[in-house]
């Protein structure tokens, strides 16, 4: 039985666990470092354990501390969230041994999706497509296998990492000098000139598979979100369903998904990432925890994944099958980032003087911070997720435009301004991008030309913020009551 | 006359009210309007007959302002601050562009460097920001700093000779 779950983390996916915990009738223990005392996530638990400081080695990173926590608080089970330690076997491993359930797949299943090399094997020999390239070090005729894969293509360093030895090849010609210049690179920088070469996508899109497996054999699969909107190969616009796939290609990916789940013999929820380009999907990697984005497929199939993830982990089976689950509609979610995007999406710590959220029907807040909260440069910039739906794509594109020209923010440099623009960009809007979306577009954007108006409020009303970061132990919060129960929401 | 910026554009302006009425000079351009304060705090305002409803805050020498969809941080520059931004500018001497923890230092005061060459390494929310030289030269000033200590926003890392 799981009666009191411990959430290991913090901000926003710490709240909405909380959410999923309190319809269930689920008790919860938050865990905090001592920056967040005064954080949502633990105003809303109905318990909450100090496990450090700031830093999160010696807090949200603690095995010990984050185990001690839960069984001095008789807590069931730990929910990890994502970040931090979700995606660690070896926690996944303590949690069980210590007599804890883990929320999440089994800790080995955990570690060999962590391992790159090892995770495109299984998936090659399960005969999910994978990027194809050369297996293992480059041995006999280079150019004829360069061939087989076809141009353009890639030569990386198979000890590599942050982009030191690799090497685009656009054709025969430049191949030799490349893996020469690669070697070296590599050599350099890892003192091993080991290569391998895989295909070059020059203009993908990042398209993934929500997975749902019980502990009984079954899994389904809850559809595909599209993430190629990215800045700094991060995520920050997502939607379901993707506009680039047909229902027959859509199918198709589902299943490969479905494949890999099962070659790695998962249960609970996962996402199976593809990069797609010409009509071809290839296998990136799995995503062993709740994602970010899980939201926008809640949106379209009605299933809450997180409730999911603890009926899962408590042994029951899943109550529906493929067949029973539909997309309906259209969602996107924005990510609300503390950061510049017209200084190169630089973090932008602050204390939060006003916020009001947008509101109205399809509208979804995700939200981990609350007003005169300090966002501190410790952790993540993320401060909310805006989650529309709406009939279609375009009238989608329309509601989650006025949602964040409600979504008031003052105190901080958020990248609210740019979200708007990207929702008017015309090849947004024709849904005609890929992950360099971003690069293409927007480069070198800037904020809009102050209107006089703009001037005029700021040099008028200017009264000096009342709120003072000294004083956060005021109670200000809306989640002050105790068991987490808000009526007629 | 105030000093307004908002990211790279900058507006000279001022503002004289009286009672809900007000004038504000931009530049060389000149507005007449009203404005109206509510119960929940908003400030309703318009120029030309054009009505907007929006916040405004200030702390420090920043004001945030919401209106007409978007949230903006203004930032109000005395002649003093602007010397120093200039001074930014000249590329001898290199500001912290975040408030974050130090991370690395690579050089010491004295050492010859290229253009490029990583002097200091900050980490805010988990990313990396390293801090290069932007000329081939010799470092006068280093942050006094140690590793894994708080740096603030435009505090200065590290300032190179004169050519």
């Amino acid at each position: 039985m799981i009666n009191r779950i411990l959430i290991a983390n913090r901000g926003e996916i710490a709240c909405r666990i909380i959410r999923a915990c309190n319809e269930m009738s689920i008790e919860t223990v938050a865990v905090y470092s001592d920056v967040d005392s005064d954080s949502p996530h633990v105003l809303m638990a109905d318990q909450a354990v100090e496990i450090g400081p700031a830093n999160p080695s010696e807090s949200y990173l603690n095995f010990d501390k984050i185990v001690d926590a839960a069984l001095k608080t008789n807590a069931d089970a730990i929910h990890p969230g994502y970040g931090f330690l979700s995606e660690n076997g070896a926690f996944a491993k303590y949690v069980k041994e210590s007599g804890l359930v883990f929320i999440g797949p089994d800790a080995t299943t955990i570690k060999s999706m962590g391992d790159k090399a090892e995770s495109k094997q299984m998936m090659a020999d399960a005969g999910v497509p994978t990027i194809p390239g050369s297996d293992g070090e480059l041995t006999g005729n280079i150019t004829s296998l360069a061939r087989d894969i076809g141009y353009p293509l890639m030569v990386k360093a198979a000890a590599g990492g942050g982009g030191k030895g690799m090497r685009v090849v656009r054709n025969e010609d430049e191949l030799d000098s490349s893996i020469e210049a690669a070697k070296n690179e590599a050599r350099n920088s890892f003192g091993n000139d080991t290569l391998i070469l895989e295909k070059f996508l020059d203009n993908p899109r990042h398209i993934e598979v929500q997975i749902l497996g019980d502990q009984n054999g079954n899994i389904v699969h809850l559809y595909e979100r599209e993430c190629s909107i990215q800045r700094r190969h991060q995520k920050i616009i997502e939607e379901s369903p993707s506009p680039a796939l047909t229902n027959k290609f859509r199918n198709k990916m589902g299943e490969a998904a479905v494949k890999a789940a099962k070659a790695a013999n998962y249960y609970n929820a996962g996402t199976v990432e593809f990069l797609y380009q010409d009509g071809e999907f290839y296998f990136l990697e799995m995503n062993t925890r709740l994602q970010v984005e899980h939201g926008v497929t809640e949106m379209v199939c009605g299933i809450d994944i997180v409730k999911w993830q603890i009926r899962i982990a408590k042994g029951e089976s899943l109550t529906f099958s493929q067949k029973d689950i539909k997309q309906r509609g259209h969602s996107i979610e924005c990510r609300i980032y503390a950061e510049d995007p017209s200084r190169g999406f630089l973090p932008t710590p602050g204390v939060i003087r006003k916020m009001i959220l947008p509101e109205g029907p399809g509208v979804r807040n995700d939200v981990g911070v609350s007003e005169a909260q300090e966002i501190t440069s410790s952790y993540d910039p993320l401060l909310a997720k805006l989650v529309v739906w709406d009939a279609d794509r375009n009238s989608a594109i329309q509601r989650m435009d006025l949602a964040l020209s409600n979504f008031i923010i003052l105190g901080l440099i958020t990248n609210q301004p740019f979200l708007r623009d990207i929702m008017k960009n015309d090849s947004f809007q024709k849904a005609s991008f890929s992950t360099n979306f971003i690069d293409e577009h927007f480069k070198d954007w800037d904020f809009p030309d102050i209107d006089p108006k703009v001037l005029a409020l700021a040099l008028l009303g200017s009264k000096t913020s009342q709120i003072h970061v000294s004083n956060t132990t005021e109670s200000y919060s809306p989640w002050s009551n105790n068991r987490g129960w808000r009526q007629g929401i | 006359m105030e000093n307004l910026t908002l990211g790279s554009k900058s507006y000279m302006s001022k503002l004289r009210r009286s009672g809900s009425d007000f004038t504000l000079d931009v530049g060389e351009e000149n507005y007449k309007g009203t404005f109206s304060r509510k119960s929940n705090g908003s400030i309703q305002i318009s120029i030309s007959d054009k009505s907007s409803i929006g916040f405004s805050e200030k702390s420090g020498n920043e004001i945030y302002v919401y209106l007409n969809g978007v949230n903006y941080v203004i930032k109000r520059e005395s002649g003093a601050l602007k010397d120093n931004v200039l001074d930014e500018e000249s590329g001898d001497t290199i500001l912290s562009p975040i408030t974050g923890k130090l991370l690395d230092k690579k050089l010491e005061i004295g050492d010859s460097v290229s253009k490029n060459d990583v002097v200091v390494i900050l980490e805010a929310m988990k990313m990396e920001h390293r801090l290069k030289a932007p000329r081939d030269g010799k470092l006068l000033k280093l942050t006094p700093a140690g590793i894994g200590d708080q740096i603030k926003e435009g505090e200065l890392m590290f300032e190179l000779e004169e050519e």
